[in-house]
């Protein structure tokens, strides 16, 4: 088995498993926690965005932070679009903010470790 | 569907209501822009978007061909999207599909479309709708 295939199978699961399908909707955090054997020691959220054959998704950017300029963020913004277009489907992350980059990489490491794939050390630490 | 401005003084059918609205979007020049403008200052329009969007994009001149179904979130800075491939129909055999994947980083700077390639054409159309540049080119396909 490939290093990452567990990353595939994961999905397939996510296809062809309703019931677990469905724990994964019910309560995304926890589900996604317990498959990657990691516990959350910072504050976020995770949600579900379930493609079908028929249906579009939009998600639009949250309001501009503090201090932004309204006209300026919203052309910004708004004219950079991220078009994933699916045939039988695609998964992935969305990441809205650079602050939850390294909660989904820890969560990943984790997962790796897991599965008996853990990182191996940089060198200067061998 | 008219393109024109209409008579302040004209009843407001359908179709007028609609070129209005038309008018109004189109000053925004892209329909990214128009729908994410109204979001964030109406929070009336912000919650029809999650409870009701084809109605919400009705509102705003758009409808989409009978059958295509829409889910508009607007995303939380605190908050990681998972996002997995349609659910297999019950009566289909199980799937042992290669997925592809992906990962968009930062996306809150940026607006996120994630849809079938069924839809291509109702997406380039409901885009081309919205540019001041389109009305000659999309008339004939009003009908």
């Amino acid at each position: 088995m490939a290093n990452s295939e567990f990353i595939g199978a994961h999905y397939r699961r996510l296809v062809n498993d309703g019931e677990y399908r469905r724990r994964m909707l019910a309560d995304p955090k926890t589900e996604l926690c317990k498959e990657y054997g990691y516990t959350p020691n910072a504050e976020f959220e995770v949600e579900v965005i379930e493609e079908a054959p028929d249906t579009v998704v939009l998600l639009l950017p949250p309001p501009p932070p503090e201090g932004a300029d309204f006209e300026e963020h919203l052309a910004e913004v708004t004219q950079r679009n991220s078009d994933i277009l699916f045939s039988s489907g695609v998964g992935g992350f969305v990441i809205p903010d650079d602050r939850l980059k390294w909660i989904l990489r820890d969560l990943r490491t984790s997962w790796m470790a897991k599965e008996g794939k853990p990182l191996q050390p940089r060198c200067s630490e061998v | 569907m008219r393109r024109g401005k209409t008579d302040g003084d004209e009843p407001l059918t359908e179709t007028n209501r609609t070129a209005e609205v038309f008018e109004y979007v189109s000053g925004e020049g892209d329909f990214e822009a128009a729908i994410t403008r109204r979001v964030w200052t109406d929070p009336d329009f912000a919650d029809q978007c999650e409870v009701d969007p084809l109605e919400a994009l009705a509102s705003i001149g758009v409808r989409m061909r009978p059958g295509v179904k829409v889910k508009i979130k607007v995303q939380r800075r605190d908050t990681i999207y998972f996002v997995v491939p349609p659910a297999r129909d019950a009566s289909a055999p199980e799937s042992g599909e290669v997925m592809n994947q992906f990962d968009l980083w930062r996306s809150a700077d940026s607006f996120v479309w994630i849809f079938p390639e069924d839809t291509f054409y109702d997406i380039l159309g409901m885009r081309r709708n919205f540019h001041p540049a389109s009305p000659q080119l999309m008339g004939e396909a009003d009908g």
